[in-house]
This record gives structure tokens, C-alpha cells and sequence, in this order.
């Protein structure tokens, strides 16, 4: 239970660190840009004033931070300075799209990788193919691999620019990449555990040995890793939906970082920081499950 | 392998250094009785939708991408051997709290730390060459720190400190000597991901101008039109990718 409740201690200071760093550069700043979008729009003396204190402009650093720290903790995002909306509803509807794109590309990349490691420890062709995804899907920008598959896939298959297919394709790709090649290391590693000699020099059959001699031990290291390129899965599905312009958390940052749309610039961030800090969390969870030694 | 990848760096820093001698055109300019013309003797690669030299661009977007390696990759080289030594030569609960704010950071993706960073900033090349390379800060020096640490913990740094070292001395003489294999294997992943951050960003719109000559920029605006000239997408693409490629590759070479 302890590194649990350490990790979750972390994670909630994790949290405040973005929400503090995000407040600095976002709010402490720019406030003479957002005093400037006041005076610049054909706003009344009232109306401007309106607005300064509905942002909290006209109260002390240490307040508005205060106040703002309360808002958030009370699940308030504020409003977004375009469109006046309140910005919970705006990613609540992206959310799901994020999710979704995320969730799919994260669950086949794990039974790919585990299929693409086993495969290649049956065939050198595979391991070579293995190898060299990996340093293409590591050099090769997602922007560009995405342009890619919008070329050549959704050319041939006629598929539209809005396909689900087409994202879930790029970031399976390098996901994969990633994970099949991290996965074949550490199980060369585990293959010479001299647990797996053992059960070897019983004659257990090939893929048993495998499938519970050499896989199962590396599956808390596993999970470990998949948490690992979580960081790097958010950061590319951010390109991969403004690519394909798919309504999702990632756009909507994109968009509101252009439009210096500061309010909902932070819920973003914040949002995506805490999607990686449940991932983080969870992952530590589910390898305390899966691997009693490190329970321990 | 490796120098085969240097010399290809070295080939493209040329490139992009001699970017005025070796395009034939300016980059920006548009002319409307040229537009998406195939390769040429006049137009090595052709020309895009509005009527621009593809190769020109190229070239200043080889010059672009250097300026962005360079610029982005030592902040973040810098950075993280600054944040991290410190961290690391740091005891007890300090390290810790150190330790703690850096793997904090850890929980933004690097891309999405240089958007935040980006957002309150002009548009302009020095906020992508700074927001890539802050970007990348927390995740190297926290490896940075705990190589100082486990430097500080040695056998080696308390012998030194028996004979009469100096804290001054131990820094220099234990702490960053020993740092060099690290810093070794740290710096090509360090260019490598501050460049694609940077290209990343100036690809999402971020960049100096709307059609700025940089491999992602060049990359955001073929978007559009790359069922009629495909090289509009493959020639800086595969610039990057060559780029990357190398990097990687020097990264791999003590592995």
C-alpha cells in the first residue's frame, strides 16, 4: 500500500506544480495582453471593468493564485476568452475523442508489441523488421509519417481526412515500434533467469515456456514501460488530431495557444498532466497485481 | 555506421550554412506563372501551390532546422546538465525535493511543456528554439541528477574528500568528469528530440511567419496540396527523418 499512496502523493504534487507553473506563465505574464484584448475591443467603461474582475485582474498576485487554486480545486476551469463558454464543457466534449483515439491505440499496441516479440523470437526476419521500426518510428517525425499514411493509405483505400482508422494507424505504428523493440531487450534479459534453464531442461513445450517462463516475470518491467511512453502517446496524439483535425484535447490546445485563449490553454495542460499522472498511477497499481515481488 | 551518420550531419550543416549560395530563388517568393510545376532544370523540385521554389525552400528549411538543432539543443543540453548537477550534489531531504519537482515536470510530455511555454510568448524562431529546449529539461536531468548522486555516493568522492579535496575540486574533478559518459549518451537524444519538439511546434502553427521555411512548416503547408506535388511532402520529410535518423544512430552507438 505505501509506494501507492507515495505515488499519489506525487502525483497530486505533480499536479500542483503544473497548475502553478501554468498560472505563472498564463496568468502572471500576459495579464497586460489580456488588459490589452480589453481596451483594444470596442468595450464600454463599464463593460471593461465587467470583465477585469470577472478575470480577477483588479486583485493582488497572491489572490487571483488563491482564488484560482479554489476554483479549480472546486472542478471551475474558468471561461475561455473567445467564446465566454466555460471551459469544463469544452474539454468535456473533447475528452471522450481524446480517450478514445488514446484507448484504442494503447490497447492494440500492447497485443501487437507482445505478439511482435514473441514472433521475433521465432524468426531473425521479424527481429530485424523489429529493429529497424523502431529507429524509423523514432526518427521519423508523426507529423510526417501521419502525412504519410494520409497519402498512401487513405489513397489507396480512399479513406477521408476525418478517418479514425488513419490516427489509430500512425500512433499504433510508433507506439509499437517502441514497445516491441524495449520488449524483446528485456526479454532476452529474462530468457537467461535460470528459472527458465530449468524449465527448459524439464522439456516444457516452446510457447509455455514462453508464454509464462519468460513473458510473465517481465510483465511488471512491461507495465512499467507502457507507462513510460504514455508521456510520449499524449505528446503525439496532440500532432496526430491537429493532423487529421479531429476534435480532441489536442486541438483544442493547439487552437487556444494560437488564439492565446490562456484559460483554456491551462485546463488543457492540467487535463493532459492528469491523464498521464492516472496512467502513471495506475499502471503501478496494476504491477503490484500482476507481479508479487513488487508487492514486497 | 556512426560516421557514415556524422558525415550526413555534416553534409546537411553545409547545406544549411551555404542556404544563400545554393538556393536559386528566395524562399518567400510567390509568382503566379509557376504554380505546382514539376521538377526542372529552372526548379530543381518544382514548385508549390502559390508559385514558390521547392528547392529554395528546402534549403533555408535545412538552415532552419540547424539553427533550431543548435539553438533548442544546447538550451536543453545545458539546462538539464545545470538543474541536474545541482539537484544531484544536493543531500538528504533537499535532493529529494529536487528530485520530486523534476519528476513533477515528468508528468507534461515535452510536447505539451513547450506549448505551454510557447502560449504567452511572441511568435518567433527564438520562442521555438526556447520552448523545445526547456521542454526537454525535466526528462534528461533527471537522469543528469541521478548520475551526479550515485558520483557523489562513490568510493571514489570520498577518497578524493580524505585526501583534502575541496568541494570545489570534487565538483570538477569527480562530479563532471564522471558525467562524460553520460552526458555522451544524453547529448544526440538530446538534439534529437529538441529538434523534433521545435519542428513539431513550427509544424502545430507556432512558427515565425505562416510560411516559414522550416522542414515542419514546409510539412504543415503541403498538407493541402501533396496529391499534386508529392515532393512538397517527401523532400523535407525525408531531410528530417535523414536527420533524425543520424542522430539516432550516434545515440545507439555505445549501446
Amino acid at each position: 500500500m505505501k509506494p501507492i499512496i507515495n505515488t499519489l502523493l506525487a502525483g497530486l504534487f505533480a499536479a500542483w506544480l503544473t497548475f502553478t507553473t501554468a498560472f505563472v506563465l498564463l496568468r502572471l505574464v500576459p495579464t497586460s495582453a489580456l488588459e490589452a484584448r480589453i481596451s483594444l475591443s470596442e468595450l464600454n467603461a463599464v463593460e471593461a471593468q465587467r470583465i477585469t474582475s470577472e478575470y480577477g485582474l483588479d486583485q493582488s498576485v497572491s489572490a487571483q493564485y488563491l482564488n484560482q487554486l479554489m476554483q479549480y480545486l472546486g472542478g471551475d476551469l474558468g471561461r475561455s476568452l473567445r467564446t465566454g463558454q466555460p471551459v469544463t464543457l469544452l474539454l468535456g466534449t473533447r475528452l471522450r475523442n481524446t480517450l478514445e483515439l488514446v484507448g484504442t491505440v494503447s490497447a492494440l499496441s500492447v497485443v501487437l508489441s507482445v505478439l511482435l516479440a514473441w514472433a521475433a523470437f521465432q524468426s531473425r526476419a521479424v527481429l530485424a523488421l523489429v529493429e529497424a521500426s523502431s529507429v524509423i518510428s523514432l526518427s521519423a517525425p508523426v507529423y510526417w509519417t501521419g502525412l504519410l499514411a494520409l497519402l498512401v493509405v487513405g489513397g489507396w483505400f480512399g479513406l477521408p481526412q476525418s478517418s479514425f482508422l488513419l490516427p489509430v494507424l500512425v500512433l499504433t505504428f510508433h507506439l509499437t515500434a517502441q514497445m516491441s523493440r524495449a520488449l524483446v531487450v528485456m526479454l532476452h534479459h529474462a530468457e537467461q533467469m535460470p528459472f527458465v534453464v530449468y524449465g527448459q531442461s524439464k522439456g516444457l513445450p516452446a510457447a509455455l515456456l514462453w508464454f509464462r517462463y519468460v513473458l510473465r516475470p517481465s510483465a511488471a518491467a512491461f507495465i512499467a514501460l507502457f507507462a513510460s511512453q504514455m508521456a510520449i502517446l499524449l505528446g503525439s496524439t496532440v500532432t496526430v488530431e491537429a493532423l487529421f483535425a479531429r476534435p480532441g484535447v489536442g486541438t483544442m490546445l493547439v487552437d487556444a495557444v494560437i488564439a492565446r485563449d490562456y484559460p483554456v490553454v491551462q485546463g488543457a495542460v492540467l487535463l493532459l498532466a492528469l491523464l498521464s499522472l492516472v496512467v502513471g498511477l495506475g499502471s503501478q497499481m496494476l504491477s503490484q497485481f500482476v507481479d508479487p515481488r513488487v508487492r514486497s | 555506421m556512426t560516421r557514415a551518420a556524422l558525415a550526413l550531419l555534416i553534409v546537411f550543416a553545409l547545406i544549411g550554412v551555404f542556404a544563400p549560395v545554393l538556393a536559386t530563388d528566395d524562399p518567400y517568393r510567390a509568382d503566379i506563372n509557376r504554380l505546382l510545376l514539376p521538377p526542372s532544370m529552372d526548379h530543381w523540385l518544382g514548385t508549390d501551390y502559390i508559385g514558390r521554389d521547392l528547392w529554395s525552400r528546402w534549403v533555408y528549411g535545412a538552415r532552419h532546422t540547424l539553427i533550431l538543432l543548435v539553438g533548442a539543443g544546447s538550451i536543453a543540453l545545458g539546462g538539464s546538465g545545470a538543474v541536474g548537477v545541482l539537484v544531484g550534489l544536493q543531500t538528504g531531504s533537499l535532493y529529494r525535493l529536487g528530485k520530486g519537482v523534476i519528476y513533477g515536470f515528468m508528468s507534461l510530455p515535452p510536447l505539451i511543456l513547450a506549448l505551454l511555454i510557447a502560449a504567452p510568448m511572441p511568435r518567433s524562431l527564438s520562442t521555438l528554439i526556447f520552448a523545445a529546449g526547456i521542454g526537454q529539461i525535466p526528462a534528461f536531468a533527471s537522469v543528469i541528477a541521478v548520475e551526479t548522486q550515485r558520483i557523489m555516493g562513490s568510493d571514489y568522492r570520498l577518497a578524493s574528500e580524505a585526501l583534502g579535496a575541496g568541494p570545489w575540486h570534487i565538483v570538477r574533478q569527480c562530479v563532471l568528469r564522471n558525467l562524460y559518459t553520460t552526458m555522451r549518451a544524453v547529448m544526440p537524444m538530446a538534439l534529437a528530440y529538441s529538434l523534433l519538439t521545435a519542428s513539431t511546434l513550427s509544424f502545430l502553427g507556432l512558427g515565425e511567419r505562416a510560411d516559414f521555411a522550416e522542414w515542419g512548416a514546409l510539412l504543415a503547408e503541403s498538407r493541402f496540396n501533396f496529391r499534386e506535388s508529392p515532393l512538397s511532402a517527401a523532400a523535407p520529410g525525408l531531410g528530417m527523418l535523414a536527420v533524425m535518423m543520424c542522430l539516432h544512430l550516434i545515440a545507439k552507438r555505445d549501446e
